[in-house]
């Protein structure tokens, strides 16, 4: 399955992009769903996150702050500051002024590191033990998630994120940028050209001389007095 | 028998934005900055004057560059030059 020649062609012709055919299970992992934090995932107030309010005390941001504080998965101050972008005593003073009742906080629910993420079409979930430290380094995760689910480079970095996050318990944040993944993806032969690695290597064999060759900026023209004489 | 109005002058120290205040109806109001320079921003100082009947207000903040939109029935209070900020104070009946 690794070495499926066409799947690996057709992957080399359309990353960094997703395809445009693949099974529902990709596109469903890739659904991030509703999520405390504002700009995370789907909004949890019935409206976009550009019509949260700009500030939490207005008059206007009450019936906003009434659904996020109403929110099932809301359950402390923190989480309705975080998703309205706000700080918690902000927050709770609005409350205050709006009426709204905010979550006890009562909940004792622990966020719990599994350890595993569930990659869509695989056979069970993958364990972080199992692979390189940084996930986005691991070519048989990035094979998998390009070539057998035909993930595109920025839906590879979104799945990562979320994915390594969840299984981590939210404590060490993890993120990457998509050269990081392009660079595997580069090793790997599945992108055309040099890693970021290679291109520094290549610059330092040639030396500072052919960075300042390659820019151009040797050329000097004098202007004397006599240039403008006719 | 008099007819007197009764004068209420105080000077809020330091507000933070969301603290409810107390505003006379028609009320000459100023924002200062009230300290010593030389040991850093000195503290905010909202004053107050008036004699007309006194209701709830919430203080709150915008910045003073550009068009600020604020609630109808607010108050201004004043423009904080250290901050270019501009406060001013909503009824708290807005807010019912």
């Amino acid at each position: 399955m690794m070495f499926d020649h066409d799947a690996l062609e057709a992957a080399r012709d359309r990353l960094p992009d997703p395809a445009e055919d693949r099974p529902a299970e990709v596109d469903d992992a890739l659904e991030t769903g509703e999520r405390i934090g504002f700009g995370e995932g789907e909004p949890l107030a019935n409206v976009g996150y550009d019509e949260y309010p700009d500030d939490v005390l207005h008059p206007s941001a009450g019936d906003v702050l009434r659904v996020v504080a109403n929110h099932e998965l809301v359950t402390e101050h923190q989480d309705v500051a975080d998703e309205l972008g706000t700080s918690v005593s902000r927050a709770e003073k609005a409350a205050e002024h709006h009426g709204v009742e905010l979550p006890s906080g009562g909940s004792f629910e622990v966020e719990t590191a599994t350890g595993t993420i569930d990659v869509p079409l695989a056979d069970g979930p993958v364990h972080l033990d199992d692979c390189t430290d940084d996930p986005a380094d691991d070519h048989r995760l990035m094979h998998h998630l390009t070539v057998i689910c035909g993930m595109g480079v920025a839906e590879v970095v979104a799945f990562l994120e979320r994915a390594v996050n969840d299984a981590r318990g939210g404590d060490a944040r993890y993120s990457v940028r998509e050269g990081d993944v392009k660079d595997t993806l580069r090793e790997m032969n599945l992108m055309n050209g040099a890693t970021t690695a290679q291109r520094e290597r290549e610059r330092r064999r040639r030396g500072p001389e052919a960075d300042e060759l390659n820019r151009g900026r040797h050329t000097t023209t004098t202007v004397t007095p006599e240039f403008f004489e006719e | 028998m008099s007819d007197d109005a009764e004068l209420f002058a105080t000077t809020y120290r330091d507000p933070d934005e969301g603290d409810v205040i107390e505003l006379p109806d028609g009320a000459t109001t100023a924002v200062e900055r009230v300290g010593d320079v030389e040991i850093g921003l000195p503290t905010l100082a909202v004053e107050v004057v008036g004699t007309g009947e006194r209701a709830q207000y919430v203080i709150l903040r915008n910045d003073a560059d550009g068009d600020v939109c604020i609630p109808d029935g607010s108050n201004v209070l004043g423009v904080d030059g250290w901050t270019d900020s501009v406060y001013f104070a909503v009824p708290t009946e807005v807010y019912e």
